[in-house]
């Protein structure tokens, strides 16, 4: 089985929050709480010498997941196809796992009794067809591919040093990359602080 | 994937309703619009949407929908209105238009509409048309003209082509954005912006042509997303309203540096030698101290511009200002001296390879009722053939009641209250106005001041309007039924003209006929097209579309067939012959007695990725995303006024106030802020309720001085001088309520 993953390069993306709005539209979620995939914008140094950076975060599909490791209900859960996910039916809404996730990726739906997170768009994937965002992103920043496939495009720019994850001194081993991303944005210790 | 769902080819209706926009695949299930996703077919898109397309659902299932047909019951701008059928609204609308037309003379009959059905589409040629054959030209845009058209008057003076000489992105080495959105501002506007109908895919070609190695300027008060990730070469923070001085100074170095392109200049422009003479005051160091940008930069701007073979350049907000000729004719001439036109990777001129359209009937508009025209003796409505009314002239006739002012006024999706600047003025002329019908597809402020409401339908309830970009056509196609009792706007509009007597100016009302006759000059009928409402009919290219270098053609209406370095014909109207640099009369250099009191900056940023000028911030998904209006301060500025981000201010002009939330950013000037203008919708599932543009609202239209414009022209200012407080919150209005 492909175990795949995403590559967002930071070249191609400006923020548009199309991949934001788009989750939304796909798969009807509510306006007023939190999205499967939000946008990072983060301002570095001082006027006028000036970074800005804009990246999209999604669950990080870690092959160490901590809210698989804490979920005491067994609702975050890795899936026969790798994937974590949340089985809703067991979710009790203790959010635990959303306060252990590093990247701040399970987000509390609207009433708190459920936790909710990116699973690759499994009814897409399961049909064959790409994530969503990845589909409709009108820069074709983010890059679905099987990491396991040393000639799929992810794994040929993963060959190439030109990306890694956030936050890899957290080990959790994320399928989700970053290109062309500076080390002090990419290794921030605490996004929900200052992302 | 389908989840089972019938799937229905449409275009977006975000950025316009009217025109061609990207194209789109509607889901609908149990007769409901679900979701949607891009069309891979269409080629402006190619199956991507950006966050307002994805939105498209919300938009249409909204409950700030005007639902029915209402007439007004409370005063003028209170917003008490009452329910009533179609044909008493549309009788009464034929018969008052008739009582005027009879009473007043047809040129006190008036039609506004805005950039939500798109220019020069269907929609555009349909109330065109309308207006004529009541015998009236009275079109205006009700005050947001104040980037496309008045620049534009300079640009053909100058460089000639029918249009603007828009970037070629796909080819450039070096792109400057100069006080853009970057491509975040969505409205379809063909015009400075793009070669592209679709803003979305600017940011996407610019990107592409960055990774490929073309440097990236981005000249702005703020550092723009588009700037953000590495991508910019340079930022280089202009102080707003002085862009002109940038750009002589550049044009300075040019020359002096004998950067020109001599074989252009000498073939194909007139009065370069007395154009030496007059740049040369213009240095580097000059414009540094005016525009804040260290001269070395200037100079090294300047270079790289002209010695970059192709190089190509926008500007679509730093028009919006009232000493516009200076910038306006300094960019046409920056573009000539360097021979960056209509070349591969510069600015060039791009024409679709047909154009859809069916006579106006202008001649029906006599030249006594052309005369009659407010402001008909302004320079750029005069040259231009009288055919639009100029929109500070309006607003005058109005409120001085002259003679020939306008009585009956249609507004098609227009919000002139936020949009044009001094919304109190604005109120004040609607409410002399005899009779006012408001058309739009959600209640606006505009709305309160109408005698009558008529629904729109979104463009997904609609039977489809044909558009063309490039050699592609396309139309939108029903995706739904019209909710509640919403209308096609066209449909409304034929149904009009036949209850009038105009049947037969107006195919009898028969919509298939009208769009055979849209579509007539490219020989496709409309049952071709909508057989082919996946992927559109693509047009055979032309050699002159791709062709460049076409000079003879594009210059050939300018004397001589050459460009004009200088316009001697601005003289006798007290205006310059060349770009002259004086900046805003009310900046720090021209005012320093209203600096002393007012000591910031401020602008305003026009659409972003999520907003679209006065309208969606009603969709739920993107409400979120900005709960509140923002002004943009860098985090010393706020420092020094002890605000905290997040924190309600108030920012105050000579003029008026308004109010937004505080967003601390080191990526703008520190004398800048930077607010969002077209804010007052509330989001009632978000429980954020709407909010005046009046003073104290969250309007920026309110700080400038409507007085300040371009004499040619009538482009208003953005930029006045402010303060800013900390303050509470804005005061939420009544919304506007239906009475038994």
């Amino acid at each position: 089985m492909a175990r795949n993953g995403i590559l967002v390069d930071t070249g191609k993306c400006d923020g548009c929050r199309s991949c934001v709005v788009g989750c939304k539209n796909w798969h009807d979620l509510p306006a007023g709480t939190p999205g499967r995939i939000r946008l990072m914008d983060i301002t570095t140094g001082h006027y006028p010498e000036v970074s800005r950076w804009l990246f999209p975060i999604m669950c990080m599909q870690c092959a160490f997941p901590p809210c698989v490791a804490v979920c005491r209900f067994q609702a975050c859960h890795v899936g026969e196809d790798g994937i974590v996910r949340v089985a809703r039916e067991k979710c009790v809404g203790c959010n635990l796992c959303v306060l252990t996730c590093p990247y701040d990726a399970r987000v509390p739906t609207e009433d708190g009794t459920i936790a909710d997170g990116c699973d690759f768009c499994a009814d897409r994937t399961a049909a064959g067809d790409l994530p969503y965002c990845v589909e409709t992103c009108p820069s074709g920043a983010l890059i679905f591919g099987d990491l396991d496939d040393p000639k799929s495009e992810i794994s040929r720019i993963l060959a190439r040093g030109e990306a890694g994850p956030l936050k890899k001194s957290f080990k959790t081993r994320p399928r989700v990359f970053y290109a062309h991303l500076p080390l002090p944005i990419s290794d921030r210790p605490d996004p929900r602080r200052e992302w | 994937m389908n989840h089972g769902e019938r799937i229905i080819p449409t275009m977006c209706h975000g950025c316009s309703y009217g025109g061609y926009n990207c194209g789109m695949l509607a889901h609908v299930k149990d007769g409901r619009f679900v979701r949607v996703e891009g069309n891979p077919h269409h080629p402006l898109n190619r199956g991507k949407l950006c966050a307002k397309g994805q939105s498209a659902v919300q938009w249409v299932y909204n409950e700030n929908r005007l639902k029915f047909p209402m007439k007004r019951t409370g005063e003028k701008g209170a917003g008490a209105f009452k329910r009533i059928s179609w044909d008493e609204a549309l009788d009464t609308i034929a018969k008052t238009l008739l009582e005027t037309r009879e009473q007043t003379g047809p040129e006190s009959l008036m039609l506004s509409k805005g950039q939500s059905s798109s220019w020069a589409g269907l929609h555009h040629f349909l109330w065109m048309r309308f207006m004529h054959a009541l015998g009236s030209t009275t079109f205006s845009n009700w005050g947001p003209s104040v980037c496309y058209s008045p620049q534009l008057m300079y640009h053909k003076a100058m460089i000639g082509g029918p249009t603007y000489a828009r970037p070629d992105y796909d080819n450039a080495d070096l792109i400057l954005e100069w006080f853009t959105g970057g491509g975040l501002g969505g409205p379809a506007r063909g015009g400075v912006e793009t070669l592209d109908t679709n803003l979305r895919s600017v940011s996407v070609k610019i990107m592409e042509r960055v990774e490929k190695g073309a440097r990236l300027i981005i000249i702005n008060p703020q550092l723009i997303p588009l700037g953000a990730n590495g991508r910019a070469y340079r930022w280089l923070p202009v102080r707003p309203g002085t862009d002109a001085a940038l750009a002589l100074a550049m044009i300075h170095v040019i020359i002096r540096e004998g950067l020109f392109d001599r074989d252009f200049v000498a073939k194909w422009c007139e009065g370069f030698d007395e154009l030496k003479t007059h740049i040369a005051p213009c240095r580097p160091a000059w414009a540094e101290e005016i525009t804040g940008i260290p001269a070395g930069d200037i100079e090294d701007l300047a270079r790289l511009y002209a010695t970059t073979k192709r190089a190509c350049l926008r500007v679509s907000e730093a028009p919006q200002k009232a000493d516009l000729a200076a910038f306006a004719m300094a960019i046409p001439i920056l573009m000539a001296i360097t021979g960056h036109l209509d070349r591969e990777g510069a600015n060039i001129w791009a024409f679709p390879a047909g154009r859809l359209g069916f006579p106006t009937l202008s001649e029906r508009v006599t030249p006594a009722a052309r005369e009659r025209l407010p402001g008909a003796d302004v320079y750029s409505v005069r040259t231009g053939g009288r055919h639009a009314a100029f929109f500070p002239a309006v607003i005058e006739s109005l409120i001085s009641d002259a003679p020939h002012r306008p009585r009956a006024l249609l507004i098609f999706g227009s919000n002139p209250m936020n949009t044009a600047r001094n919304p109190a003025l604005i109120a004040e002329a609607l409410k002399r106005l005899a009779f006012t019908v408001v058309v739009d597809v959600a209640f606006t402020p505009t709305s309160r001041y109408a005698d009558i409401l008529l629904p729109a339908a979104t463009r997904y309830e609609c039977r489809g309007q044909p558009g063309i970009w490039r050699n592609h056509l396309a139309m939108s196609h029903r995706v739904i039924p019209p909710l509640w009792e919403t209308r096609d706007e066209l449909d409304v509009t034929l149904d009009l003209a036949c209850r009038m007597g105009l049947g037969g100016d107006f195919w009898e009302g028969n919509w298939t006929a009208m769009c055979n006759a849209f579509l007539s000059p490219v020989g496709v009928t409309l049952s071709a097209l909508q057989d082919n409402a996946l992927k559109g009919i693509t047009l055979p290219s032309t050699d002159y579309i791709t062709r460049r270098e076409r000079y003879e053609i594009l210059f050939k209406d300018l004397p001589n067939g050459k460009i004009q370095l200088a316009v001697r014909a601005f003289e006798p109207e007290g205006a310059a012959a060349f770009p002259t640099y004086h900046g805003e009369p009310e900046d720090p250099a021209n005012a320093p007695e209203l600096s002393a009191h007012y000591p910031l900056i401020l602008t305003d940023e026009h659409s972003d990725s999520i907003n679209h000028h006065a309208w969606m911030r009603d969709i739920p998904w993107l409400r979120e995303l900005k709960r509140q209006p923002v002004v943009k301060l860098n985090p010393a500025t706020a420092r020094a006024h002890g605000i905290e981000a997040g924190d309600w201010v108030q920012i105050i002009s000579p003029h008026g106030r308004m109010k937004a939330v505080a967003r601390l950013f080191e990526g703008i000037r520190p004398d800048t802020l930077m607010a969002q203008h077209g804010w007052w919708q509330g989001c009632a599932p978000l429980g954020l309720s709407e909010v005046s543009p009046l003073n104290d609202g969250v309007n920026p239209n309110c700080l400038y001085n409507w007085e300040n414009r371009d004499p040619l022209t009538g482009d208003i200012t953005k930029n006045t001088l402010v303060r800013i407080e900390k303050a509470g919150p804005p005061q939420g209005v009544r919304p506007i309520r239906e009475e038994g």
